[in-house]
């Protein structure tokens, strides 16, 4: 039976937050989750009138840049409205509660909203010597998951660790951390990855869930399409200065000041899937090819055992990224027909004329 | 190629091929240079104020866009959206040596899935094609109304005739 719980507007309009900045608040969520409109006005609709959907934060193995790049969301009122509106009921690095009566809400939380809660997972569990490497509070970290996923409605998996394991996965790996979906096998779970992922994908993927009560669409891979389609590569700034042969040959030589392509000095931008090089970092201002560093390719799987960062890639296979078979269409080797090179074509242009984010010029 | 006055005008594709052969062989050596393809410019077609075509080379396929008169041209790295028959595009502006200030926006890039030149130019007349081809437009209500079987009363009191019928 679904508990009463105060909706998302009722909380934000007790906090003195005007209607005004509530429907700016979703036309804008709206447009970085790249929907129109309607969507702004569904979702209004649904904060006004749904009941909060509590959100448990939970942390195994990690860093807490997850948590530290969620919070510096730019997004006009993440600080008080994002935090409000996911009812972050338990998270045990921003909660006031501690000790006996931080680990009763989380039975609380399992008992009155059994079914309806998110549980969002920053970080992964050990599984070596029985779950030791990770105790929580007085247990092993990878139990407390289990039982915590058991009666969730999905799962968020933060970051490059819980996804695919990061650098405690990284090998000899001697805790033998897991990324969180080799463990929880019966519930829908959408990979954010990233070391840690960019703030307002984080904020636009709990909005999206929270307000529609489902995952949004998801690659093969577990990574929500409107953030992980676009491949740094080809949405990256400096990639005129590749397509003219012009890099940056040594760290603060001329092509460096003059801000040529990174690929030489080890850039992971051709094999890499995220939004930086649209959405970019601390709201907007910048990424990390434009303050002249390459990418290093973290929200890819494995990406600590790749090689250095400062390897040139070799191959786009190298890396481990599959070759996208719905975006390409198949390799187009060998003698191709017409119709191979229409439909390899078609796909190209297709990705091509996807949303764009901001309008320029005409 | 003519322009707006109907004068003739140059054609950038030549250029920009030669200019892209002359890159590439700095970067032959490259891991990402793919020998078994060569530098490839399809025809351009007018669209607004710039001349666009598709260009291969052995380590990328783009979408270029050349202004077809004096304009204006945000700065190298900014992105210019080409409103193309197909839908926006997002192109990021560059220099392309001679031919100067130009738009990209990458269909393939690295080429390692391909391995003959003639795919490659299969492929980029295919991409050009469909960039101006402008998607189906969604079918008219009239037309999806007209098509149901309907009588004289109906088409007049759609609601009582709906009625009558449950």
């Amino acid at each position: 039976m679904a508990a009463a719980t105060e909706t998302f507007y009722e909380v934000i309009r007790r906090q003195g937050i005007t209607r005004r900045s509530f429907v700016k608040f979703c036309n804008l969520t709206a447009a970085s989750l790249g929907l129109g409109p309607i969507a702004a006005a569904e979702m209004a609709e649904a904060l006004e009138t749904k009941p909060r959907t509590p959100v448990i934060w939970m942390h195994g193995l990690e860093c807490t840049c997850c948590s530290e790049s969620f919070i510096r969301s730019a997004h006009p009122l993440v600080k008080d409205v994002v935090l409000s509106m996911i009812s972050l009921d338990y998270d045990d690095t921003i909660m006031a509660a501690a000790g006996h009566q931080a680990e009763a809400i989380l039975e609380e939380t399992k008992q009155k909203y059994k079914g309806q809660y998110i549980l969002a997972v920053e970080g992964n569990p050990p599984l070596n010597e029985d779950g030791m490497f990770c105790i929580d509070g007085g247990k092993p970290f990878v139990e407390k998951l289990k039982w915590m996923a058991e009666d969730a409605m999905a799962i968020i998996a933060w970051g490059a660790c819980a996804s695919w394991g990061c650098v405690q996965a990284a090998k000899p790996n001697p805790t033998q951390a897991t990324p969180i979906d080799k463990v929880i096998k019966n519930k829908p779970i959408i990979k954010v990855p990233g070391c840690p992922p960019i703030a307002e994908v984080m904020t636009g993927v709990v909005t999206y869930i929270t307000t529609f009560g489902r995952l949004p669409e998801l690659d093969r891979q577990g990574r929500p399409k409107m953030f992980y389609s676009q491949r740094i590569h080809d949405k990256c700034y400096r990639r005129p200065h590749f397509d003219a042969g012009q890099f940056v040959e040594s760290w603060d030589d001329d092509g460096a000041r003059k801000g040529y392509c990174l690929y030489k000095m080890g850039c992971k931008g051709p094999t890499t899937y995220n939004a930086c090089s649209t959405t970019r970092w601390n709201g907007g201002v910048s990424f990390p090819i434009q303050s002249g560093h390459g990418c290093i390719g973290c929200s890819e799987e494995g990406f600590w055992d790749k090689g250095s960062f400062y390897d040139r890639l070799t191959t786009i296979t190298q890396f481990g990224v599959e070759r996208n078979a719905d975006q390409v269409g198949g390799a187009v080797a060998g003698v191709v027909g017409a119709a191979v090179a229409v439909h390899a074509a078609a796909t190209a242009v297709k990705r091509l004329t996807g949303k764009p984010t901001e309008k320029t010029d005409a | 190629m003519r322009d707006d006055t109907g004068q003739p005008t140059e054609d950038p594709g030549p250029r920009l091929a030669a200019w892209w052969r002359d890159v590439a062989e700095r970067m032959a050596d490259l891991p990402i240079y793919n020998p078994t393809l060569e530098v490839q410019v399809t025809d351009f077609r007018r669209h607004g104020d710039f001349h666009v075509g598709v260009a291969v080379t052995p380590w990328f396929m783009n979408v270029v866009a050349v202004p077809a008169r004096a304009r204006s041209m945000p700065a190298a790295g900014a992105t210019l959206v080409l409103d193309l028959p197909a839908g926006p595009v997002e192109a990021i502006v560059g220099e392309a040596g001679p031919v100067g200030t130009v738009a990209l926006a990458s269909l393939f890039s690295p080429m390692d899935m391909f391995d003959d030149p003639v795919a490659t130019r299969l492929v980029a007349d295919a991409a050009l094609e469909a960039l101006f081809e402008r998607p189906a437009p969604p079918e008219p209500l009239l037309e999806r109304q007209l098509a149901r079987p309907t009588d004289r009363r109906s088409l007049l009191f759609p609601r009582r005739a709906t009625e009558a019928a449950s």
